[in-house]
């Protein structure tokens, strides 16, 4: 079965993917050789609700692969960046600063180990600074464990600032047919990551 | 004409390839991908009288050459199926076929009930949904009594060609195929998914919530072959072949075996063009052949 993975940048008429090799999918797609072909469907589902104005992407582990290409878009569009905080275990993992950092983005890094910037989890960072914002952001956009997004939604409506998350699900069709890929909505009905995300507005899932 | 045309009782399709119930929700989801025309026939998700939630997660889980299910029959629901997702069907040049799945005989008279004046052209009774409570001793498909009358009501209330759509999670599937031609059906679907579980290494827990799940995909294929060569022994109405069918030689194998038509399930996720795949392979294997029609193929196996 296919595997899904998130658009980390477009450049010209290439796209560019990141993933962590975890099982059987990921490890036959890091045996592909270059120039091999492979069988591609997409884009599916639908993305970030692009706003304007003060944003701010948190991401954790492989979630923050995807949001390079929303940082780039949000500059395109907009003509702004938005602030980016990204977290991981350590400095050897943690993914794209340079990427954001070529946007024009700020980057704030934080660290479990504190062997790079922040020591503490990159909810920890984003409660510090939103309790000193001056002004509020516009939208929050998260991508990463499920753990840090449960976290982040919390302190966001704490804060009052709006947030959309990126989830994850084992997939089986990917455009909307089996309901394999659900996650429950706050009216109780489910929705698929699929189609209906992968990106939701936090007010629409339980975590 | 291109030879491909078959007939499943008063049913003639342009072509012997379908799409399982459950993988291809209401066609809808795919026609980005492939082109609906030309596929023999669509076979919607079951469709419940009420909208129904499904199961908990997780719902999927991978194994060697299989996906188990545990979905739980999540479905928009009688109301909103005729009224968003059926007129979406119409306008393609396919046969459409309309799955329905009962709790009890009586929501399945009411389903029966309910289509007769809707414009399809044939009516899948699902009495084989694993991941449903359906009585205290099993499935519907388990007893040949309850197959019978739901069958029965089925023909009796929807005025349209009835299939029944059998467990193969039965020690003899011939009598319960066998209840279901004297009930009126019209052909029978083999088979639905195999009673399956998997466990969770990490928590030592059932991965499904319900422990049981429904195992399909290439894993079940021998099996389910063999469950298409008992009941088409046992009926002389047609049969329509599914079970991990991925390619040319696997439809034809369900083919040979005796199987008038067949179903892609799985298949389609891991390659929504597979259909279409098997409908042009079986028209090349025509001609390479030198035969001029697919439905000589059927039932052609010798011994
Ligand atoms: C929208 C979306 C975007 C994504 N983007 C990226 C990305 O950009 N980069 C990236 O690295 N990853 C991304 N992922 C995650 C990625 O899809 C998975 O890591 C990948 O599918 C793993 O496949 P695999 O065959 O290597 O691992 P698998 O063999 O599938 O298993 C990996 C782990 O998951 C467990 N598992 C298997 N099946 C299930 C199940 N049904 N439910 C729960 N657990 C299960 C296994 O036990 C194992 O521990 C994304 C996921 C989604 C939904
Ligand atoms: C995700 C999923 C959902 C399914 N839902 C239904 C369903 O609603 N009704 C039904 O009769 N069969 C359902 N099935 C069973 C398939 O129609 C088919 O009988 C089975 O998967 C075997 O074929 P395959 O190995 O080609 O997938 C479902 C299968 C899968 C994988
Ligand atoms: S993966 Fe099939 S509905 Fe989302």
């Amino acid at each position: 079965m296919r595997r899904p993975l998130s658009i980390h940048l477009v450049k010209g008429s290439h796209l560019e993917i990141i993933y962590k090799v975890v099982g059987r999918g990921t490890e036959k797609l890091a045996q592909v050789k270059v120039q091999e072909k492979i069988d591609v469907i997409g884009p599916l589902g639908h993305g970030y609700a692009l706003t304007a104005g003060k944003t701010i992407l948190v991401g954790g582990g492989t979630g923050i692969a995807s949001l390079a290409f929303l940082a780039a878009t949000l500059k395109n569009k907009y003509n702004q960046v938005p602030i980016v905080l990204i977290g991981a275990r350590n400095k050897d993992e943690l993914l794209c600063s340079e990427a954001f950092e070529k946007i024009g983005c700020t980057v704030k890094v934080a660290t479990d180990d504190g062997s790079q910037g922040f020591h503490g989890l990159v909810t920890e960072l984003f409660r510090e600074m939103a309790a000193i914002f001056s002004t509020h952001p516009n939208m929050v956009y998260a991508c990463g464990p499920l753990p840090m997004l449960r976290e982040l939604v919390r302190l966001c409506r704490h804060f009052r600032i709006p947030c959309e998350v990126s989830l994850e699900e084992h997939m089986g069709c990917g455009v909307g047919a089996c309901m394999g890929c659900v996650v429950k909505g706050t009216k109780g009905e489910y929705l698929r990551v699929c189609k209906d995300g992968p990106v939701f507005n936090a007010n629409e899932v339980v975590l | 004409m291109d030879g491909l045309s078959v007939k499943i009782g008063s049913l003639i399709l342009k072509n012997p390839v379908m799409v399982a119930s459950g993988t291809f929700g209401y066609g809808e989801e795919y026609a980005q991908l492939i082109d609906l025309n030309e596929l023999g026939a669509i076979i919607t998700k079951s469709i419940t009288v009420k909208p129904r939630l499904g199961n908990p997660q997780p719902r999927l889980w991978e194994t060697q050459g299989g996906l188990l299910n545990s979905i739980g029959l999540q479905n928009v629901g009688l109301a909103t199926f005729i009224d968003e997702k059926l007129p979406y069907l119409q306008k393609y040049d396919t046969r459409v076929i309309v799955s329905i799945a009962g709790e009890s005989v009586s929501e399945y008279c009411q389903l029966a009930q309910a289509l007769k004046k809707e414009t399809f052209d044939a009516l899948e009774v699902n009495i084989s949904c694993p991941n449903v409570q359906h009585t205290k001793k099993g499935l519907f498909a388990q007893d040949k009594d309850l197959s019978y009358e739901i069958i029965r009501k089925a023909v009796r209330f929807s005025h349209k060609p009835v299939i029944a759509k059998l467990t193969p999670n039965i020690t003899d599937i011939s009598i319960i195929a066998k209840a279901c031609e004297k009930a009126g059906a019209e052909a029978i679907a083999v088979v639905n998914t195999f009673n399956a579980m998997a466990v969770d290494l990490k928590t030592k827990k059932p991965v499904f919530k319900n422990i049981v799940a429904g195992l399909c995909g290439p894993a079940i294929k021998p099996q389910a072959l063999y469950k298409v060569y008992e009941v088409k022994k046992a009926v002389k109405i047609p049969v329509i072949g599914m079970g991990g069918i991925m390619n040319l030689n696997d439809a034809l194998e369900f083919i040979i075996t005796g199987a008038s038509a067949i179903a892609v399930g799985v298949g389609n996720f891991v390659d929504p063009k597979i259909p279409l795949n098997i409908i042009n392979g079986l028209r090349h294997y025509l001609k390479d052949n030198k035969l001029a029609q697919v439905k000589h193929l059927i039932g052609s196996m010798t011994n």
